[in-house]
C-alpha cells in the first residue's frame, strides 16, 4: 500500500533502509561460504549451469580480475547470468512489460529517486577507485600495471566497462520493481517480475555477507569483497581520518570531498603540513581549494607582503570578492588570486590573475571585458 | 549600448551570440565537458557543437543551440530546471586562469 507521506509502500522503503545498511557499515565480516552460494543461486534460477571454479581477489585491481572483466565486458560472458538475464527471455519480458512501467514510475520520483539519493552504492565507489586508480597507474610509467594498461588495448578502458561487474549496479531497478510489484499500476506483474526479485534478493543477500564485485570468464567466477566507503554529507568520498575507499586488504584511495588525492598529499592536508604559498602553487583549481579549506588561515599572514588590492562587498550572490597579492622567491612579479565564492556551492576559490580589478579579473578569466553576466550557477 | 548575455555554470560561461558559425557538425553527445571527479556540465535538451581545441582562441571550445535547455551538474544545479537557459545560441567558454608561465584552464 502506498504511504502518502513516502509516496511509495513502506515495505520498500524498509527495502532501501536494508539497502543503505549495507553501504553505509563500518566494518563487516566476509562470509565467502554465503557469498558463494547466493551468487550461485543466481545460475539456477536461470537455468544456468554452476561456473567450475571460483576465485577471490582482494580487490578489483588483481590483474586476473581486470582482465576477466575486461573480457567478459566485452563478451558480455553469454553464460553468465546477468548476461541471461539481459538478453534472455526473462529480460526482454521484462523491458517490453511491466517493468517498463516501472521504470516510468519511478523516474517519476518514488521509490527509485529516494534509493539514489539514500546511499551510496559500491559500484560507484569501485567505479570511481577504479578510475583514480587507472590513472594513476597510466602516469607512473614505470610500475608493471602501467605498462600493462599502455601496452594493450586496455587504454581504451573505461568506468562504464566496470560498473556492471558491481552487484548493486542495477539496484535501482531492483527498488522500482519492488515497489511496481506491490503496488501494480496498469500491467499486473509478471513471472518475469518475480523472478527479477528472486534474482535481485539473491544479490543483496551476497552483498549482506560481504561480496561487492564479480566476473564470471571461462568457467571461473572471480570475486571481490565490497568496498569500505566513508563519504561527505552530500555523498561525496571523503575522510579526514583514513582512506575514502578501501578494501580490506587491498588498495585504498584518498578522498577529501569528492577529489581522490595522493596518501601523501592527503596527510599533509588533514595535518594542516601545507605553507601557504605551497597550496597556492597546487595545479588542480578543486585540490586548492579543498586544500586552502582545510588550512589555518592564520597562515596567509605568512605569505611574503601580502595584501588584498581590491575588494567587492557583494558579487549579486551576496558574496565577497577580493583580488590578493603575494610575492614568492624566484618569481618576480607579485603573484595575484582572484578570491571568489560559487555561487551555489558557497564554496571559496582562488583563481590566478593578472588584473587588480576583481569585475575584470572574473571576466578576463573567461576571456570577456563588457559582456553582462545574467545569472551565474 | 545592450551588454552581450552570459551566463555562468562553474568553469564554463555561455556567451550569448546571434547564430553558428558555419561548417559545425552537431554532437551526439549532452555532456558540455567532463569534470576531473567525474562530475560532467550536461544538458537535458538541446544541440552541441564542439570545435577543434585552439581553433577559436583558448577560451572557445563550442557552441550550444538551446531549447528548452537546463544546465545539469552534481553540485552546481542537480536538477532540471534549476539552471535553466533562455533559448538561444550560445558560445561555449572555458574559464582559464592566469600564470606566471601562461593561462592555464580552470580543472574542476
Amino acid at each position: 500500500m502506498i504511504d502518502k507521506k513516502l509516496g511509495y509502500d513502506k515495505k520498500t522503503q524498509a527495502l532501501i533502509d536494508r539497502m543503505c545498511h549495507y553501504v553505509e557499515r563500518e566494518d563487516y565480516v566476509l562470509n565467502k561460504k554465503v557469498a558463494e552460494e547466493k551468487i550461485l543461486q543466481t545460475y539456477d534460477i536461470f537455468g544456468l549451469v554452476r561456473p567450475k571454479k571460483i576465485v577471490w581477489c582482494k580487490d578489483p585491481f588483481n590483474k586476473r580480475f581486470m582482465e576477466s572483466a575486461w573480457s567478459a565486458g566485452s563478451a558480455r560472458s553469454a553464460r553468465s547470468a546477468w548476461s541471461a538475464w539481459s538478453a534472455g527471455s526473462a529480460g526482454s519480458a521484462r523491458s517490453a512489460g511491466s517493468a517498463r512501467s516501472a521504470r516510468s514510475a519511478w523516474s517519476a520520483g518514488s521509490a527509485g529517486s529516494a534509493w539514489s539519493a539514500g546511499s551510496a552504492r559500491s559500484a560507484r565507489s569501485a567505479g570511481s577507485a577504479w578510475s583514480a586508480g587507472s590513472a594513476r597507474s597510466a602516469r607512473s610509467a614505470g610500475s608493471a600495471r602501467s605498462a600493462w594498461s599502455a601496452g594493450s588495448a586496455r587504454s581504451a578502458w573505461s568506468v562504464d566497462n566496470f560498473y556492471w561487474a558491481g552487484l548493486d549496479y542495477d539496484f535501482d531497478y531492483f527498488v522500482m520493481e519492488y515497489e511496481y510489484c506491490l503496488n501494480p499500476s496498469n500491467n499486473k506483474p509478471t513471472k518475469n517480475d518475480r523472478i527479477y526479485l528472486q534474482y535481485s534478493t539473491l544479490l543483496l543477500e551476497a552483498l549482506e555477507a560481504g561480496l561487492g564485485l564479480r566476473v564470471e570468464w571461462e568457467d571461473t567466477l572471480y570475486l571481490v569483497p565490497i568496498a569500505l566507503v566513508k563519504i561527505d554529507e552530500l555523498n561525496r568520498f571523503h575522510s579526514t581520518k583514513e582512506s575514502a575507499i578501501k578494501w580490506k586488504g587491498g588498495k585504498e584511495f584518498y578522498y577529501l570531498h569528492g577529489g581522490n588525492i595522493e596518501k601523501k598529499w592527503w596527510n599533509k592536508i588533514v595535518n594542516d603540513k601545507f605553507k601557504a604559498s605551497e597550496i597556492f602553487a597546487i595545479d588542480n583549481h578543486e585540490h586548492r581549494r579543498i586544500a586552502y579549506e582545510m588550512m589555518d588561515k592564520t597562515k596567509m599572514k605568512s605569505l611574503k607582503d601580502y595584501k588584498v588590492i581590491d575588494e567587492v562587498s557583494d558579487d549579486g550572490y551576496g558574496n565577497k570578492m577580493k583580488i590578493i597579492s603575494f610575492t614568492v622567491k624566484n618569481i618576480e612579479e607579485p603573484l595575484k588570486y582572484l578570491n571568489c565564492f560559487c555561487p551555489t556551492t558557497k564554496r571559496e576559490y582562488f583563481i590566478g590573475t593578472d588584473k587588480d580589478i576583481c569585475w575584470e579579473a572574473k571576466k578576463s578569466s573567461f576571456g570577456l571585458r563588457d559582456e553582462e553576466f545574467i545569472k551565474e550557477w | 549600448m545592450k551588454k552581450i548575455q552570459c551566463f555562468r555554470h562553474g568553469e564554463i560561461c555561455l556567451k550569448k551570440i546571434s547564430k553558428l558559425p558555419k561548417g559545425l557538425k552537431v554532437s551526439g553527445s549532452k555532456c558540455i565537458m567532463q569534470g576531473s571527479h567525474s562530475n560532467s556540465h550536461t544538458i537535458d535538451n538541446g544541440k552541441l557543437y564542439f570545435i577543434k581545441s585552439g581553433s577559436e582562441g583558448t577560451y572557445v571550445f563550442g557552441y550550444l543551440v538551446a531549447q528548452n535547455t537546463s544546465l545539469l551538474h552534481p553540485e552546481h544545479s542537480p536538477k532540471v530546471g534549476q539552471a535553466k537557459l533562455p533559448n538561444g545560441i550560445y558560445q561555449l567558454l572555458k574559464q582559464q586562469e592566469y600564470t606566471p608561465s601562461g593561462l592555464i584552464p580552470v580543472q574542476d
